[in-house]
């Protein structure tokens, strides 16, 4: 009897953490996104952060990881047009976190970073590279030992052209910044934002061995 | 005991399992309830759980379901309204959804007759608004890069678009679809004039050659709506030098809104000095102007826009009199323009657009002895409404006031001679017109036109109609025909006020096929007539007379226009022709015959490449157009010759670099690389009193060959 209720009881209790586990759920998609680069997976994954988020209703989180997911599809593309649809998602997505956290540095970070990702030709570059650069100054005065934070000022730095003060040169520093913050950044929770350290680790590695 | 219960737990998890494993088997596909088109990346899932997949790249999807109760499946897509299904449990459900667009994001079969957008998000689109600031030869100029576009005449010598056998009045330009009505700095004869208006101020130009929506009026030929800017989001400064003057701009952003101030001066008397110039310039070219935006969000889409500008200029030169003497013309003016527009949502279905300008335009201009003074005050109030009906049928419907004040002086300065007019006209329209779209493939737009003018006192119903059918992937046919009526203008008005409207109507059939991100080919023919065009003589001030409304023409033939970006890397080029056959009986002509301003044929090559390692975009432009008709006095025939054949080939570069650490663009411009010697056409002058070979001028580009410099530093 006694065994019969622990049994029926456990199941029920797995059942329901099964079916509503948000922190469960939230974890296995945003691992599964850390894996892939495949758009068709990650535009399923964006999906199900989207699902999340609509269900949950009061959490920012799934929908950035929703636009983080689209973000990510345009990292392995070539194409301009093709780039602005996903990121007109993703765009779509960070808005919803962003009204629901409008003081979050991490969505003002991926706002600096989703702008970033539009210069896809050079008649571009001054709008967008400035458009990121507010969103990346928005999110240095609400949190300005942020790793990503710094990944991101790095990467903007490392891909003007060094007669506008980019280059290499001067984005290390940048990046080394990165790289200290990445080593004691403690996150706020379990399913914050983990992403670029080692983005950072390899962009630091090429630019120290150039 | 310990059985039984065993037996229990056997069946109740027996049940359970069954229940556990329940299935439901959820699969259909999604299309877009319009075009039919299957949507792909759909959100299907259980509302109020995290269980769902996405539409796969045909629009289907299948969702197995473990639910024993009623559940709700939501079909939710990005600028779509999303559906809710109740749906019980059962083994298999198939399940197919249309989705429609939300009436925000509603856009669909485009009629595409007639009309040439620039525009980020549009899809009739065939520009860039970009493309107006990299054509070269534009020179930032958005006539003149729209001159690279068929159905436009090349009219070096004019500057203004003369659009499918029209001229250059017969146009009328728009700013957020409230006229503007000196869009043009004055012009003096024979050299081409600017657009008032810097490209950087819109972000997107619509530009139609004919068969246009009943919401336009008081064009002929054209029209083009220049839509200007949202509220700014950066805050920038940005600095220009030029070869012939400067700007200086600046933009301060707030929260949903922005303040934009700019100031710039131009004199032309350093470069003139440094090339070789066929006008005998007493007083080079020079202007002050500004201008100031502001623009403010309201709540649920609400938004308010004023624009104010302001130039004033002059400029003096010699030209032949006809009589082989010279002719002093001496050329200041002023003009002050006000454009402020207000968009509301009445509900969620009715947008109301509200809109004024007002021009104020002072040209003093001297010729000889002759001195005029005009002063013409221009407003408009516009009202236009947008009704989303039902998904299929949208309708636009509104009015407008149009009061224009003319005042004009003329004195003898030799005689002291000495005779004033004016008068003003009260113009009130209202227009209603639908888009229907009857089906996913076919879409129709039916509207009706009023036009009361109180200086000729006329009424007058304009029908107007439109239709596109999609065919295949990318593919529009479109259709178009319409009644398009134009008051004379005001020049002709101050001597005779019994003139009434003059009449064209449009038939249009045309193509489109491609997008603008890879290729696009469109093609269009057209036949126009004209009646009730105005006729008489030229006095001997050598003004236009007008007399009757006796005048009468046809236009006909067809243009092409092909685009290409993925064709060649990096690089992307245009190559647009147009033929035409126009005959008119107008102004002085005393038999029906092609105007001097037309040539049959118009041909432009226009590319742009990016030279990524010298970070440099080269851009080239060849515009080519068969000879234009003139006349000799004397002969018998009238406009029996043809000038030469036309032809300059442009070139620019513009470096992206870096100044003081602060992003800066260095454009070169060069017009007539070849440096070839081209005659515009010949100007006969009416003030001869003799008939023999002086009264014959050569009309030339004002410089055989231009160039250009710009630094242009933005500063953020």
């Amino acid at each position: 009897m006694k065994t019969a209720l622990i049994l029926i009881f456990s199941m029920m209790a797995s059942f329901s953490v099964f079916a509503n586990d948000y922190e469960t759920t939230m974890k296995e998609s945003i691992e599964e996104m850390y894996q892939t680069q495949e758009p068709e997976i990650l535009s399923k994954i964006a999906g199900e952060f989207y699902r999340i988020g609509e269900a949950e209703q009061d959490k920012w989180l799934p929908y950035y990881y929703a636009a983080y997911s689209y973000v990510s599809i345009t990292y392995n593309l070539e194409d301009g047009d093709e780039i602005d649809a996903w990121l007109d998602k993703g765009q779509n997505m960070l808005d919803k976190a962003m009204e629901l956290k409008p003081d979050e540095a991490e969505n003002h970070v991926l706002q600096g970073l989703l702008y970033s990702m539009r210069i896809t030709n050079p008649m571009r570059g001054m709008k967008f590279s400035g458009l990121s650069n507010d969103a990346l100054a928005k999110a240095e005065k609400l949190e300005p030992e942020n790793p990503r934070l710094w990944l991101c000022k790095a990467q903007n730095v490392y891909y003007t052209p060094s007669m506008f003060g980019g280059g290499a040169e001067n984005a290390k520093p940048l990046f080394e910044k990165a790289a200290e913050l990445f080593d004691t950044f403690e996150p706020r929770g379990e399913l914050y934002p983990g992403w670029g350290k080692e983005t950072n680790a390899a962009q630091l590695a090429s630019i120290n061995g150039e | 005991m310990q059985t039984s219960i065993k037996i229990l737990v056997f069946i109740f998890l027996l049940i359970w399992s069954h229940s556990l494993t329940a299935q439901t088997v959820v699969k259909g596909c999604v299309t877009d309830k319009r075009t039919g088109e299957p949507l792909p990346s759909v959100n299907v899932y259980i509302q109020g759980s995290y269980d769902g997949t996405i539409t796969g790249a045909e629009g289907c999807y299948e969702l197995e379901v473990n639910k024993k109760e009623p559940f709700v499946l939501v079909f939710s897509f990005v600028g779509y309204q999303s559906i809710e299904k109740e749906l019980s449990p059962g083994e298999a459900i198939n399940l197919d959804v249309e989705l429609k667009e939300s009436v925000t994001s509603l856009n669909a079969v485009t009629i595409t007759a007639g009309s040439f957008q620039a525009g980020d998000k549009k899809r009739a689109a065939v520009m860039d608004p970009m493309d107006i600031y990299t054509t070269a030869g534009s020179l930032g100029d958005i006539g003149t890069a729209l001159k690279t576009l068929p159905g436009t005449q090349v009219a070096a010598d004019d500057g203004r678009l003369l659009v499918r056998g029209g001229d250059a009045s017969e146009t009328r330009v728009l700013m957020d679809g409230v006229l503007a009505a000196k869009p043009y700095y004055s012009k003096v004869p024979d050299l081409p004039t600017r657009g008032r208006f810097a490209p950087s101020l819109f972000e997107g130009t619509f530009f139609s050659t004919g068969g246009y929506s009943a919401e336009f009026g008081q064009a002929l030929s054209s029209v083009l709506v220049l839509e200007s800017q949202d509220v700014a989001v950066e805050e920038l400064t940005s600095v220009s030098l030029m070869s012939i003057g400067g700007e200086l701009a600046q933009t301060w952003v707030g929260k949903n809104r922005s303040f934009s101030a700019t100031g710039s001066y131009f004199n032309f008397e350093p470069y003139n000095s440094l090339v070789r110039n066929h006008i005998d310039w007493k007083d080079h070219v020079e202007s002050f102007s500004g201008n100031i935006n502001y623009r403010q969000k309201g709540e649920k889409g609400g938004l308010f826009k004023f624009f104010a500008s302001g130039d004033y200029g002059g400029q003096a030169l010699n030209v032949p009199d006809g009589q082989g003497g010279l002719l002093l013309i001496d050329e200041t003016g002023g003009n002050a323009y006000v454009n402020s527009t207000y968009h509301h949502s009445v509900s969620d279905k009715t947008l109301m657009k509200l809109g004024g300008s007002y021009t104020w335009d002072d040209q003093d201009m001297k010729a000889g002895i002759h001195h005029q003074q005009t002063r013409e005050w221009v407003t408009e109030g516009k009202i236009k409404m947008i009704s989303q009906v039902s998904n299929a049928l949208k309708i636009n419907w509104g009015g407008a006031w149009q009061k224009t004040n003319y005042d004009e002086t003329y004195r003898n300065e030799a005689t002291d001679f000495s005779i004033g007019t004016n008068f003003s006209d009260d113009l009130i329209s209202g227009f209603a017109e639908a888009e229907w779209r009857m089906g996913p493939k076919i879409a129709l737009r039916p509207g009706l036109r009023f036009e009361h003018s109180g200086q000729s006192d006329e009424q007058i119903l304009s029908p107007r109609a439109a239709m596109a059918l999609a065919a295949g992937d990318n593919t529009t046919f479109s259709l178009a025909w319409g009644h398009f009526y134009q008051t004379a203008q005001s020049d002709f008005l101050k001597y005779n006020r019994v003139l009434e409207m003059q009449k064209s109507q449009h038939y249009i059939l045309g193509v489109q096929s491609g997008s603008l991100a890879t290729r696009l080919f469109r093609a269009e023919a057209y036949h126009k007539d004209y009646s009730n065009l105005i006729t008489g003589a030229y006095n001997v001030f050598g003004e236009f007379e007008p007399l009757d409304n006796s005048g009468t023409g046809y236009a006909r033939g067809f243009d092409l226009f092909y685009r290409d970006k993925s064709l060649i890397n990096n690089t992307d080029f245009w190559v647009s022709y147009s033929f035409i056959d126009s005959e008119r009986k107008f102004l002085d002509y005393p038999q029906k015959v092609t105007p001097e301003y037309i040539s049959p044929h118009t041909f432009s090559l226009v590319a742009k490449h990016f030279v990524s390692p010298l970070r440099t975009q080269v851009g080239f432009t060849w515009m080519w157009n068969s000879g234009r008709p003139y006349h000799i006095p004397g002969d018998e025939d009238f406009l029996a010759h043809t000038s030469p054949n036309y032809s300059d080939v442009g070139l620019n570069f513009s470096y992206l670099t870096s100044l003081f650490g602060q992003f800066t663009i260095v454009h070169l411009s060069l017009s007539n690389v070849l440096g070839r010697e081209n005659v515009l056409g010949y100007r006969r002058v009416p003030l001869s009193d003799g008939e023999n070979d002086y009264s014959l001028i050569t009309i030339r580009p004002d410089v055989k060959q231009f160039a250009f410099l710009g630094i242009f530093i933005s500063i953020n």
